[in-house]
């Protein structure tokens, strides 16, 4: 019987979202912690990318305020960086049109591309949250 | 109810038939216009791409012409035509530079969603101002430019930085008159360089904001903006391509204020 390792996270940072300025520092953040777990360069600025992606959308899209959590993440033998982007705005939508590829400004799955894992929930009126979660390579 | 199996209802037919028939013919219309607008922009942004490539041939020729003119040692006036031609041959030279740029964007986008940004450049924060100044002489507006410099670096491409601002002060010089100021104010904050270019021009509308900061032309069914030209557009696209964030803010007879932000290293 195969058995599947709980995953743990410590809390790196959490960061509030009321304006671009705080997407950029939140992208800064994420970077320089995704360095210190010791991800490659290209991956440094996958995990960057997706987080300003992600949270722009807070500020321009949503027209609300949030929040960016950044978590070291633990499963069995493989670490990774857990960024979670949440929001109080209207939520989205229409959910599967944003997940394709061509919606407008391809934010989302551009930013689900780049991590390798990505979830979005969201309620009408309830605010949206986005979970994405980038694996240390192996190699 | 004649253009097709989609939209064939058989007769006698209650309302909730006929509601259903009509939402379908609403949603294929809707998916036509979708189609229509992207093969429009898919178009617009080739022609963007390749255009440039056969301008560049017939400026480089243009500029000899006005070069011959300019030393031919004739009379007063064909030197000062052959001056003129070769202005116009620059500003055509960095259109065209804009217009590949603006052309090349979509395939850039496209890879900034496998590899990431092509944030990592440093360049020296005062490059800005200096490339501010040069635009604002370009419309004589030397007097109108006034800079604020207090930050030494900006993790951004010289290049990337030059088109940027660029654009900025270009768009101030032509949309504001002459005789109101026109800033360039580069400031470090916490970390991050700020660089804001404001005028006092004639602005824009939240709505015509919007949709720059919408920024969807290039990817969505989306409206494109029509009418503001690729200046802001490609300066968005640029400053987010390299990492920063752009914010513009603009009031309709009173201004615009747009501001750069990127690591300041």
């Amino acid at each position: 019987m195969q058995t599947i390792a709980a995953r743990e996270e410590i809390e790196l940072a959490k960061l509030p979202i009321a304006g671009i300025q705080d997407v950029l520092l939140a992208r800064m953040v994420a970077r320089q912690e995704a360095a210190r777990l010791g991800f490659a360069p290209r991956a440094l600025t996958q995990i960057a990318t997706a987080v300003s992606e992600i949270g722009r959308n807070v500020v321009q899209h949503a027209c609300a305020s949030g929040q960016v959590i950044i978590a070291d993440q633990t499963e069995g033998s493989r670490r990774g960086l857990k960024i979670t982007v949440q929001d109080t705005g209207p939520g989205i939508a229409d959910l599967d049109r944003a997940l394709l590829a061509g919606s407008p400004g391809a934010g989302i799955p551009g930013s689900r591309k780049l991590m390798d894992e990505f979830a979005i929930r969201c309620g009408k009126g309830s605010g949206t949250t986005v979970t994405m979660v980038k694996w240390l390579s192996r190699e | 109810m004649s253009q097709g199996a989609d939209d064939y209802i058989t007769k006698p037919f209650d309302p909730d038939a006929l509601r259903a028939s009509v939402r379908q013919r609403l949603r294929r219309r809707e998916r036509e216009v979708a189609q229509a607008e992207r093969r429009a922009t898919d178009t617009g942004m080739l022609a963007a791409a390749a255009l440039p490539r056969e301008m560049e041939s017939c400026l480089v020729h243009l500029e000899r012409l006005s070069d011959a003119l300019r030393e031919s040692g004739g009379n007063q006036q064909s030197v000062q035509i052959g001056a003129s031609v070769r202005t116009e041959v620059l500003r055509l030279r960095t259109l065209s530079r804009r217009l590949r740029l603006y052309g090349e964007l979509p395939s850039l986008y496209a890879r900034r969603f496998s590899d990431g940004d092509a944030a990592g450049a440093v360049c020296a924060a005062r490059s800005a101002v200096e490339t501010g100044r040069k635009i604002a002489a370009q419309w004589d507006r030397t007097a109108d430019f006034a800079p604020i410099c207090e930050a030494a670096a900006v993790a951004f491409p010289a290049d990337a930085l030059e088109v940027v601002v660029g654009e900025l002060v270009d768009n101030a010089c032509k949309f504001s008159p002459a005789g109101t100021p026109i800033r360039v104010e580069v400031r470090e904050n916490r970390g991050f360089c700020n660089i804001v270019v404001a005028d006092q021009g004639c602005g824009m509308a939240r709505e015509q904001v919007r949709s720059i900061a919408a920024f969807q032309q290039f990817w969505s069914e989306a409206e494109r903006p029509r009418g503001l030209g690729i200046g802001l557009v490609l300066t968005q696209a640029l400053v987010r391509l390299h990492g920063g964030e752009i914010a513009i803010e603009s009031e309709p007879g009173a201004g615009t204020r747009v501001s750069v932000m990127a690591p300041s290293e």
